[in-house]
């Protein structure tokens, strides 16, 4: 006698999933091969969906990991692996800490690139350049190279408060030489001229023209003492003209209140 | 199949009765050779069924392994636990 099918009867209606291929026992059930076949059908599905979601996550995990690298930042609790879920949910999870972490990387690179251009600006003013590496990676706009971490910025910031230092220091020199050669001029009547010919030429606060200009006071001084040796009121002019220990009043600022003083401002 | 097992055991039968009656082989012999040969048959039945036992063992197996992993899977990627929530009751002893 033949043996009846195998009593194979669903208790409930299966939920639908669409992207898989659904088991579906015929209303007199499956023997045992043809059901056993219909699960590895089954599995054979699911295994190429969890063979996509894993090779999804990795590449999310690769991203995010890249990510917390670039901002310095450790890896967030819950992203140190992939885990052993490979549903639509965890990935959406590592979207939305890719999309954080994305946001925050962008926020300082809007930083980082804010600093260089204004530390390329100073050393623009002051005739300066990179000086190492580093400093080469800002010129070039390497961000990459630089990173996007805090402590970029941090450096970043060091340099930019140093280099606008520097600027403010050199601002202040040359408006103290600007109204000591303007003195000078009065004294020897340099022709209008000549004065303005060489302001022109002498713009900016660079050491070239704060060179310039200690030059051009020391051959003022010379002349002086070459064309009047014995006038009283200029060997005193020249040694108020004593930059460094005798620093004429500054009425600058009120001529030029603008941050990029020049020595034609100071004038 | 079953219909061309019985028709060879006949077979077999009637040539050893006619065997035997032209030989002139004793009825205690006769019964003594019939119980060896029903010995010898149902061993070999025996032995038949048994590999089939464990064949249908080793799908029983085969299935509890697949519904387990098909559980799982669905399971950690979030789908609905339908096909093997058909599965069990075929299985349940």
């Amino acid at each position: 006698m033949i043996p009846p099918n195998p009593p194979f009867r669903t208790h409930h209606t299966p939920r639908p999933t669409p992207h898989l291929s659904v088991f579906q026992p015929s209303p007199n059930g499956l023997c045992l091969i043809p059901y056993r076949d219909s699960l590895e059908h089954i599995r054979g599905n699911l295994q190429e969906t969890w063979d996509l979601r894993a090779a999804t996550l990795r590449e999310r995990e690769g991203t995010l990991f890249q990510l917390y690298a670039d901002v310095g930042a450790g890896i967030e609790s819950g992203f140190s692996c992939t885990g052993d879920r490979v549903s639509l949910a965890r990935i959406a999870q590592y979207d939305e800490e890719i999309k954080r972490v994305g946001g925050i990387k962008s926020e300082r690179g809007a930083e980082v690139e804010g600093l260089a251009a204004q530390i390329k600006d100073l050393w623009e003013e002051l005739g300066f350049g990179p000086r190492d590496e580093y400093e080469r990676s800002v010129a070039q706009g390497s961000f990459g190279e630089l990173g996007w971490g805090t402590l970029v910025i941090s450096i970043l910031s060091a340099k930019f408060q140093s280099l606008s230092a520097e600027k403010l220091a050199r601002e202040e020199k040359i408006m103290v030489m600007g109204q000591g050669i303007t003195t000078l001029w009065k004294r020897l009547a340099t022709p209008e001229e000549e004065q303005t010919a060489f302001l022109e030429a002498h713009a900016g606060i660079g050491d070239d023209v704060i060179s310039a200009v200690r030059r051009v006071i020391k051959s003022f001084n010379s002349q002086c003492r070459i064309e009047v040796p014995h006038t009283t009121s200029l060997s005193v002019l020249l040694l108020t003209f004593s930059l460094s220990t005798h620093p004429p009043h500054c009425s600058a600022k009120s001529i030029c209140p603008t941050s990029r003083l020049s020595l034609r401002c100071a004038l | 199949m079953e219909k061309t097992l019985v028709s060879i055991a006949s077979d077999a039968l009637s040539q050893l009765g006619d065997l035997w009656n032209t030989m002139g082989v004793q009825n205690e012999e006769r019964a003594s050779y019939l119980s060896q040969i029903t010995s010898d048959v149902a061993t070999m039945y025996a032995t038949c069924v048994s590999r089939q036992v464990d064949r249908k063992s080793l799908l029983d197996a085969e299935i509890q392994g697949l519904q387990t992993t098909i559980e799982d899977m669905q399971v950690a990627m979030d789908e609905p636990v339908n096909v093997v929530s058909a599965g069990i009751p075929f299985l349940a002893p």
